[in-house]
């Protein structure tokens, strides 16, 4: 599981730098957030689906509400002159860290600890 | 099977992410302010840059007026004494040498542009007048020397003080910022200053041949220069009153 998330982000970054495409660079503040939101859902899934919960339309909804939320807010923020995107990257940021340990502790239960 | 289309799913969106951070990474890389800049700062820059602008302009018009009014009010002043309207007219004389007023006569109109890009030199990007700017350093130096009296290149007089240097990626000409194409304006003997410009192995050939620079003059029987805008400040240099030691 964890191998094909690696293999399709790996995959993605080549075809992007080959691609060589950009966008102008006022909405750069945008993609970056929701790319975090994005990053966030991903490892989201890539755990549940490790522990056994997976659904495709809770990934699938949560993958695209997050991202739009996260832009939405960093819109807003703009807008009203609060750095609202403050909020995104410290929730998202956090929960990648929490989806990235529970990816951790549930490759070692079974790959480590069950061989004893 | 529901685990199947699971792992295809992550796997599509997994390559969609690294796409968005490919993309993201070169996009930043090819904005020369880097991608951490929120819209909103970048609006307020340039919003304080707009206000600032009008302010100058608003304070550049209050000056003229005052000017002008200064100048009213000497008019007025000015009685049927002989010595005063003498010494009036003396002034108008240093004002226009010092550049202070706008002036007008004949003269050329000297206009320099850069070599069209052509499929055998398509240049390096770089404007070849801006990093040759000594070039119109000479170009002012010999029509001085052709006895021009007043001199000004896109819309700066050239006085005593004024300075033509590279700074970055500007030529600056009185502290001012200026671009291709170049229009430098003379006031004076507008025959001996064209020739002067154009004899042999002179100025305009060698910016012509040695360059390839486009240069053209053209005479004219009423040329307007404008004024020195900036302010004229003496911090250093004092007057020395030679005549009252002498008396």
């Amino acid at each position: 599981m964890i191998i094909a998330t690696i293999v399709g982000l790996i995959a993605g970054v080549v075809l992007g730098f080959t691609l060589n495409i950009t966008y102008p660079s006022e909405y750069s503040f945008y993609i970056t957030m929701a790319l975090l939101a994005a990053i966030d859902s991903l490892l989201g899934a890539t755990r549940s689906y490790m522990e056994g919960k997976y659904n495709n339309a809770i990934f699938l909804s949560g993958f695209f509400t997050n991202a739009i939320l996260a832009a939405v807010l960093v819109y807003l923020g703009d807008r009203l002159g609060i750095p609202l995107y403050y909020a995104t990257i410290l929730v998202f940021g956090g929960r990648l860290f929490q989806n990235l340990a529970m990816i951790r502790r549930i490759i070692i239960d079974k790959y480590f600890l069950k061989k004893e | 099977m529901k685990n199947k289309s699971g792992i295809i799913v992550i796997t599509v969106i997994a390559v969609f992410i690294g796409l968005a951070i490919s993309i993201q990474i070169s996009t930043t890389d090819s904005s020369e302010i880097g991608g951490l800049i929120p819209v909103a700062k970048a609006q307020g820059l340039e919003q304080e840059l707009r206000q600032l602008r009008a302010e100058k302009e608003a304070i550049m018009q209050e000056y003229l007026e005052l000017e002008s009014r200064l100048k009213e009010i000497e008019e007025k002043n000015l009685s049927d004494d002989a010595f005063l309207q003498e010494a009036t007219r003396e002034l108008e004389k240093y004002r226009m040498s010092t550049g202070v007023v706008d002036v007008k006569g004949p003269g050329i109109i000297v206009t320099v542009d850069d070599p069209l890009p052509t499929e055998d030199n398509p240049g390096d990007g770089y404007s070849t007048i801006m990093l040759r700017y000594d070039l119109l350093l000479l170009l002012v130096n010999k029509l001085k020397e052709a006895g021009a009296e007043a001199i000004s290149i896109n819309g700066q007089r050239i006085i005593s003080i004024s300075e033509i240097s590279l700074a970055g990626d500007n030529v600056n000409i009185n502290t001012v910022p200026t671009a291709p194409p170049y229009t430098i304006k003379a006031i004076g003997n507008s025959d001996t200053l064209s020739s002067t410009l154009s004899i042999r192995y002179g100025i305009v050939e060698t910016m012509r041949k040695n360059f390839g620079l486009i240069v053209e003059i053209v005479k004219q029987e009423e040329i307007e220069i404008p004024r020195y805008s900036g302010v004229i400040k003496f911090r250093y240099a004092k007057p020395i009153n030679n005549t009252a030691e002498e008396e």
